[in-house]
């Protein structure tokens, strides 16, 4: 699967207890921030990260995982290239809990 | 309203037990993810874009105050203070943890409540119409038999797994406002010149990527028959629905692919061969469940109470919500008061813990402590007094939940989309958002009239979009969301699917094309009385097409 996407890669899954989206960083760690996620860069090392990621599926840390492409933006941040990842990274893009809707 | 025996209830606390016992040994390891995706499923619990999501069953769209004060305290204690209700009727919590959702459903079994049967191919809750039982135009109370068929379908062996989800819905009004016509079945309640009750039943609707509208095959079948003949069609759609490809598992696809005629004839061949007697509810069961239905304690009185008529003139606000969220109740007096979960720019259908327990106060101090969900996803309290309407309006404008716009063009049904949904391809929330900015000025939209919105953010129409007098459906383009707009869809009793007008429009243009069209409505049409599906039914989608493409 990995192949066919194009471009750089990141490895994404939910944490299976809470269910909070994490990203893969180094040695297969799990962590809620995009920018300690490791890169894959080419095909090989994608399937390298595969293979790490599913270790994190079979010691149920993690489900559902995939990667996803991601691009370095002029400040060298790690942005997803897709509205989609953008949303499930940044959370809803409407204010949707009651209390910051009474702060607005 | 109904109220669970010893059997519903032991049936709710073992399953709720069962699933602590599943989720400890998810999280223990002891099951995988493909082994427990299942059972999570079979309660309701779904992963979503961002956390897990707990769709909660509401039977019928009918609930307690006692059973919405504990939804809301389910939503603060562990969620994020809010809920959202569904086209079914049902509510949905965006936010709950893994480690949680065992306790959540023990909360739940102690008001009667549980997500069974609210994912997976079985059948879902049977929803109905908001004003059962109330409304003006009612044949009768559609409830005993929606609770019959609950009881009937919940946890029913042979239709724990069939092709597809199974959605069910009946009406006993002349209007449909349970949009039959868009379920795997839709059940008319009719009475008869001597009195008697029976069924019309249509088969094989549905929206999703291949909308259809349901087709009549049974004619006035009887009470008694009632199950027997759901039997038949589920049977006939459990053993010859396609397994092999799940975009063709639905009823309807199997309904359209065989033809109406011999569909019907297959139901009602099984239907022959049953041992009919074996499958009716028991002897005096039905009765036993109507009494639950039976009218509250309804005082008489005046028709038309002076307070009211002062309140109205003197408040301008209070006369536009009593005209456009006030129906008319079958008894003298009293009234149906809807609950608009659209305010301007806010989320449709989402309510917080706070205004959930005020529609609980409300219910329990003006509506005998009954609460409705309506599958457009507003609430109603169905039973007030006209004399305390406008209290009741007062607290309710104090809450963010006084907009008066039911039926009219902001009161958009609206998807979760991009927003929280894995499937989704486009945003939802968003779009209703600005539609709903545009049109705020309730003097316009009432110059505007009933006009029915419904936002889909990906093809699976949860937002109902090809029902929608103007539909709205997100797609994505090479990574941008782009909106596709139908028209002329409805879900009534003239049920009709949408027609595409043209290319789509991206997110910022969606709001304006929308206006264009109401613009080239109100150009169009006769008289005020005219309204905007009348239009199109009238002059077609051609003047629609000039009006928004002319310059492209
Ligand atoms: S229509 Fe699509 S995006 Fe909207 S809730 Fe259904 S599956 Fe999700």
């Amino acid at each position: 699967m990995a192949k066919k996407l194009k471009g750089d890669q990141v490895f994404t899954g939910q944490l299976l207890r809470e269910g909070d989206v994490v990203f893969m960083s180094t040695d297969g760690a799990w962590s809620k921030d995009l920018q300690s996620a490791v890169i894959g860069t080419s095909p090989e090392e994608v399937e390298a990260l595969e293979a790490l990621a599913l270790k994190g599926v079979s010691e149920n840390i993690v489900i559902d995982i995939y990667p996803f492409v991601v691009v370095k933006d002029e400040a060298g941040k790690i942005v997803p290239d897709h509205i989609r990842e953008k949303i499930r990274i940044d959370g809803p893009s409407i204010v949707y809990e009651p209390s910051a809707q009474a702060a607005e | 309203m109904y109220i669970y025996d010893d059997f519903d209830e032991t049936f709710v606390r073992e399953r709720a037990a069962q699933f602590r016992d599943q989720v400890e040994r998810r999280l223990s390891g002891a099951l995988t993810e493909e082994q427990f995706r299942p059972l999570r499923l079979m309660n309701g619990v779904y992963l979503q874009l961002h956390a897990y999501m707990l769709r909660v069953a509401i039977p019928y769209g009918t609930l307690s105050s006692g059973q919405m004060r504990q939804l809301a305290m389910i939503a603060r204690k562990y969620d994020k203070g809010y809920g959202h209700f569904t086209t079914r009727q049902n509510i949905q919590y965006n936010w709950p943890k893994l480690k949680d959702l065992p306790d959540i459903l023990d909360d739940l079994a102690d008001v009667g409540m549980h997500a069974i049967q609210t994912s997976g191919n079985c059948i879902r809750n049977v929803t109905s119409d908001q004003w059962a039982g109330v409304a003006a135009d009612e044949v009768t109370d559609p409830r005993p038999y929606a609770e019959l068929m609950r009881q009937w379908s919940s946890l029913h062996p042979e239709f724990s797994y069939l092709p597809r989800k199974f959605k069910i819905a009946i009406t006993g009004a002349e209007q449909d406002r349970a949009a039959i016509a868009f379920h795997d079945i839709g059940i008319r309640v009719k009475r008869n010149e001597t009195g008697e009750i029976g069924f019309d039943v249509y088969v094989g609707g549905g929206l999703g990527r291949t909308p259809m509208v349901a087709k009549k095959i049974g004619e006035f079948i009887s009470v008694n028959d009632l199950l027997p003949y759901l039997i038949a069609i589920l049977r006939a759609y459990n053993l010859e629905g396609r397994r092999d490809n799940k975009y063709k598992a639905r009823i309807k696809i199997l309904v359209h692919e065989k033809g109406a005629e011999a569909f019907k004839a297959r139901v009602e061949e099984i239907f022959a061969g049953l041992d009919k007697d074996k499958l009716r509810a028991p002897q005096g069961e039905l009765e036993r469940i109507a009494k639950f239905f039976d009218n509250p304690a309804y005082e008489t009185l005046e028709i038309e109470p002076a307070s009211l008529r002062e309140a109205r003139a003197d408040n301008k606000a209070f006369d536009a919500w009593v005209r456009r969220n006030v129906a008319a109740h079958k008894t003298d007096g009293y009234a149906i008061a809807n609950i608009s979960l659209k305010p301007v720019e806010g989320i449709p259908g989402d309510a917080s813990a706070e205004q959930m327990e005020l529609v609980a106060q409300m219910a329990d101090d003006y509506s005998f402590g009954e609460i409705r969900v309506s599958h457009e996803q507003n609430l109603v309290l169905a039973h007030v007094k006209k004399s305390d309407l406008y209290t009741i309006w007062q607290a309710l404008e104090a809450n963010g939940l006084g907009t008066p716009n039911i039926g009219a063009i902001t009161d958009m049904i609206t998807c979760p989309g991009l927003d929280y949904c894995a499937l989704a391809t486009a945003r939802s929330i968003p779009i209703a958002q600005k539609i709903s900015h545009k049109f705020s000025s309730s003097e316009r939209q009432s110059e505007i009239g009933d006009l029915k919105i419904k936002i889909s953010g990906c093809i699976n129409a949860c937002g109902h979009h090809h029902a929608g007098h103007i539909g709205i459906l997100g797609l994505d383009k090479k990574g941008e969301e782009y909106y596709q707009i139908t028209l002329g869809g409805s879900g009534d009793e003239n049920a009709a699917v949408g027609e595409i007008l043209g290319p789509g429009f991206s997110a910022d243009d969606v709001a304006d094309a929308i206006d264009t069209l109401v613009e080239r409505y109100i150009q169009l049409r006769s008289s005020e009385g005219e309204t905007f599906l009348d239009v199109v039914k009238r002059v077609g989608l051609e003047p629609f097409k000039e009006a928004l493409y002319a310059d492209h």
